[in-house]
């Protein structure tokens, strides 16, 4: 398990530099000049010529690049082309918001979402309603929940604050997985152990919960993972609705005003804690099942 | 009959959710205004609040509470001495010198000097702190100097007519201390910058001490706290003003019926300084190098129609490049003006050889938020016989794509409160923004003149010829300009309108 860990540590820089060396680059296909764009249109053609050079616009872009990552290393992320703030003190600014609503929608997601999946696995009459629920959950757009959300109880303030906007995030993720959690739990009744225990007599409810949830719960952590990580930058509706600061609206700012720099360094900064969720489940799996190792 | 022992089971987990939900649901509620708070929604957060960095609206508006400017503008638009308690120019106009009113302090205490306001000026124009609106205000500014501690002397290359209506900007070009943090500014102002959480607000307090302020609003600040909110989206604005939690906001067309029938809160309303949309020929290509084509556009737009549908009505038509809200914008282009006509306008077209043999195809770049505006428009210039085709762009490629000269015609935003836009947007040469690339040797003398004008009368001359010239030759197509209407909650008392109908905070007062 260590070398397994420390194998895939070493692989996590690359693979992280690599997601931001991508993200960058598309940024960079799009039109628009970010320094034109900072300056506004009553900049002198001296003036957009002295920024280039001050942000070395004017070198190559994989020698910046090289440079970034470099320095990167050493948590200096450079400074965003709008303002001139430093790009690690934006993103400080805001990983917490994002961490706490990423951490409470994931939390409300999977605690209703399994309890749900496991519910209608368990009980024929309630898998229709709660199958239904979940389609309905997974059809309705956040773009459209958030803001109804926002009109029937106003901002929030408190503890509702962080945990109305997280209940709008969690609907689609809860239904996704109340239902790989059902599927993978009736999958698991036609294995051999659950059929031994249901020959022993066991009560319906006791095999669910001790022979056939641990059977089916890779797959609901990988689900699990995956959708965490999409949690990072994709609260973006949710943010802009309930006005909470959050690295998905820094995103979108930063790519609209081609601000490379703040482009760069949140897709780093994103793609290691993605990289660093998927180890854990990874760790996850083999501790849940030691088949997985082999 | 399953369905029973299970529940027991999972007991725990359905009751932890119920108890989590419900917490969400009845919270403690938003926090209440709190007395003594003004709280104003605004959408955009600046990037920073270092004045000589930003190019944000709000990081001016919050720099003009923690700052001040040498020159003040007072509520019916005159200018009137600020910071500075009197000011001469030289004979030649090219060197001003300013005296510094006295006992001025900075928030930390120090007093502020007149070489703080060179060393202001000079960082403002440092080519290092690449400034993007607060060092172009300065114009040809060379040298800024402070022989002594009240007395600072600005010298200029040329002439440089705007520079009192510039000077004004008072958050631009506040006096900075020697250390800037634009995470956390220190001024001059009536008020001190307290805390800014970022994506939710900036929070200023009142400055007891502060006892300087131009001659309308001398002393200190009644309101306690002034909080600015960033709430980016407008539905939500519009929610926080109906519940108590904002006191300001600005309240979108579709909103303005309701906000008005609630009688919780008086609008005011200001024309936009400036033109949102406005439309620009690009006029070194065809079909806008003819000038009967551009001619027949302007007459083949019904304004009012387009104002009704898109804006509600909350407008009014322009007429010209600038808005009657714009500092010298001359009355005279309503006159001038061609209006609806499109039997003209069709024959206008038939003589520049378009008609249904040889249909007019135009492009039409807009961002998306001139859609509406796009559709209107192309369904009346189908009416004399255009075929309009929408290109909704975001704003860094449609602005790339104007200022290459990409484009026929494009609909942009201009917000500038003074007639010298018009130099940046039509002069030939040195225009920096060349949105029609025409070359009108006229125009560029007229807008030289403008620059350099002895006198304000002069300039204001310049400026009137230099509009009936853009309008005579339809190098725009101005549409209109929208009414920013800002609802105020009826708490707030002792609020002024500006001459230009915007509510003016500085002798409000809060009822609890």
């Amino acid at each position: 398990m260590a070398t397994f860990v420390l194998r895939r540590l070493a692989l996590l820089v690359p693979q992280a530099a690599g997601a931001a060396f991508l993200a960058s680059g598309l940024v960079l296909l799009v039109p628009g000049d970010p320094v034109a764009l900072a300056l506004g249109p009553r900049a002198s053609a001296e003036r957009v010529a002295l920024l280039r050079a001050q942000l070395g616009l004017d070198e190559p872009w994989p020698q910046r690049f090289a440079g970034f990552l470099g320095r990167a290393f050493t948590g200096d992320l450079g400074t965003s082309i709008r303002g001139g703030v430093p790009v690690a003190q934006e993103i400080g600014l805001r990983l917490p918001a994002t961490l706490a609503l990423a951490a409470a929608a994931l939390a409300l997601a999977v605690g209703s979402g399994v309890t749900a999946g496991l519910l209608a696995a368990a009980a024929p009459r309630a898998s229709r309603v709660i199958t239904g629920l979940a389609a309905l959950g997974l059809a309705v757009p956040v773009y459209l929940l958030a803001p109804v959300a926002v009109a029937g109880t106003g901002l929030p303030g408190g503890a509702a604050a962080l945990m109305l906007p997280a209940l709008c995030v969690a609907v689609a993720p809860a239904a996704l997985l109340a239902r790989v959690t059902r599927t993978a739990v009736a999958a698991a009744a036609a294995e051999p152990h659950v059929r031994m225990a249901r020959a022993k007599g066991l009560p319906t409810w006791r095999i669910a919960v001790r022979h056939q949830l641990p059977t089916a719960l890779g797959a609901v952590v990988t689900l699990a993972g995956l959708l965490a990580s999409a949690l990072l930058t994709g609260a973006v509706f949710v943010e802009v609705a309930f006005a909470r600061p959050g690295l998905g609206r820094l995103t979108v700012d930063a790519v609209l005003a081609r601000d490379l720099p703040v482009v760069q360094g949140v897709v780093l900064v994103v793609a290691v804690c993605f990289l660093v969720l998927n180890l854990l489940v990874d760790v996850a799996l083999r501790l849940l099942d030691p088949r997985v190792a082999r | 009959m399953l369905l029973v022992p299970y529940l027991r089971r999972v007991r725990l987990p359905v009751a932890l959710l119920v108890v989590v939900v419900a917490a969400a649901c009845a919270g403690p509620g938003p926090d209440a205004t709190r007395p003594g708070t003004l709280v104003i929604a605004v959408g955009a957060e600046p990037e920073t609040l270092d004045p000589h960095r930003t190019t944000s609206d709000v990081a001016d508006e919050i720099g003009c509470l923690v700052g001040g400017s040498l020159v003040a503008r007072d509520p019916q638009g005159h200018l009137v001495p600020g910071l500075a308690e009197r000011w001469s120019a030289s004979e030649d106009g090219l060197t001003w010198t300013f005296t510094l009113r006295r006992g001025v302090r900075f928030h930390d205490g120090t007093p502020l000097r007149a070489q703080d306001y060179a060393a202001t000026f000079r960082r403002a124009r440092d080519p290092a702190t690449a400034s993007p609106v607060a060092g172009d205000l300065l114009g040809p500014l060379v040298a800024a100097t402070a022989p002594d501690d009240a007395t600072l002397v600005l010298a200029f290359a040329e002439r440089f007519a705007p520079l009192l209506d510039n000077l004004a900007f008072c958050g631009y070009l506040q006096p900075l201390p020697a250390r800037v943090d634009g995470r956390a500014p220190v001024g001059v102002g009536p008020y001190r910058f307290v805390e800014w959480r970022t994506g939710e607000r900036v929070v200023l307090a009142r400055n007891a001490d502060y006892t300087w302020g131009p001659e309308f609003a001398p002393g200190p600040r009644a309101i306690e706290t002034v909080e600015y909110r960033f709430l980016p989206d407008r539905a939500t604005q519009q929610v926080a003003l109906e519940s108590g939690e904002v006191d300001v906001t600005v309240v979108a067309a579709r909103n303005v019926a309701r906000t008005e029938g609630d009688g919780r809160f008086r609008l005011y309303r200001a024309p936009l300084a400036g033109a949102a949309p406005l439309g620009v020929f690009n006029t070194s290509t065809a079909p806008f190098d003819n000038e009967r084509v551009r001619t027949a556009f302007d007459m083949g737009v019904d304004r009012n129609a387009l104002i009704a549908v898109v804006v509600r009505g909350e407008a009014q038509v322009q007429h010209g490049p600038i808005s009657r809200s714009v500092r010298g914008y001359w009355p005279g282009v309503e006159r001038a003006a061609d209006g609806y006509r499109p039997e003209e306008a069709r024959r206008l077209l038939a003589e520049a050889g378009y008609g249904p043999g040889n249909l007019l195809r135009v492009p039409l770049l807009v961002g998306s938020e001139y859609v509406a505006d796009a559709e209107v428009l192309a369904e009346q210039l189908r009416l004399i016989g255009v075929e309009i085709a929408i290109d909704v762009v975001d704003a860094a490629t449609g602005g790339q794509r104007i200022l290459a000269g990409e484009h026929r015609l494009a609909l942009i935003t201009i917000t500038y409160p003074d007639a010298d836009i018009l130099y940046l947007l039509f002069h030939s040469t040195k225009g920096a923004l060349p949105v029609a690339r025409l070359a009108d040797p006229v125009l560029d003398g007229l807008l030289d003149a403008s620059r350099t004008a002895v006198d304000a009368a002069a300039r204001r001359e310049a400026l009137d010829r230099a509009q009936e010239r853009i309008v005579a030759r339809h190098v725009v197509l101005p549409l209109y300009t929208p009414t920013v209407v800002t609802a105020v909650a009826d708490r707030v008392t002792g609020v002024v309108a500006a001459d230009s109908g915007r509510p003016l905070f500085h002798a409000a007062t809060l009822r609890d």
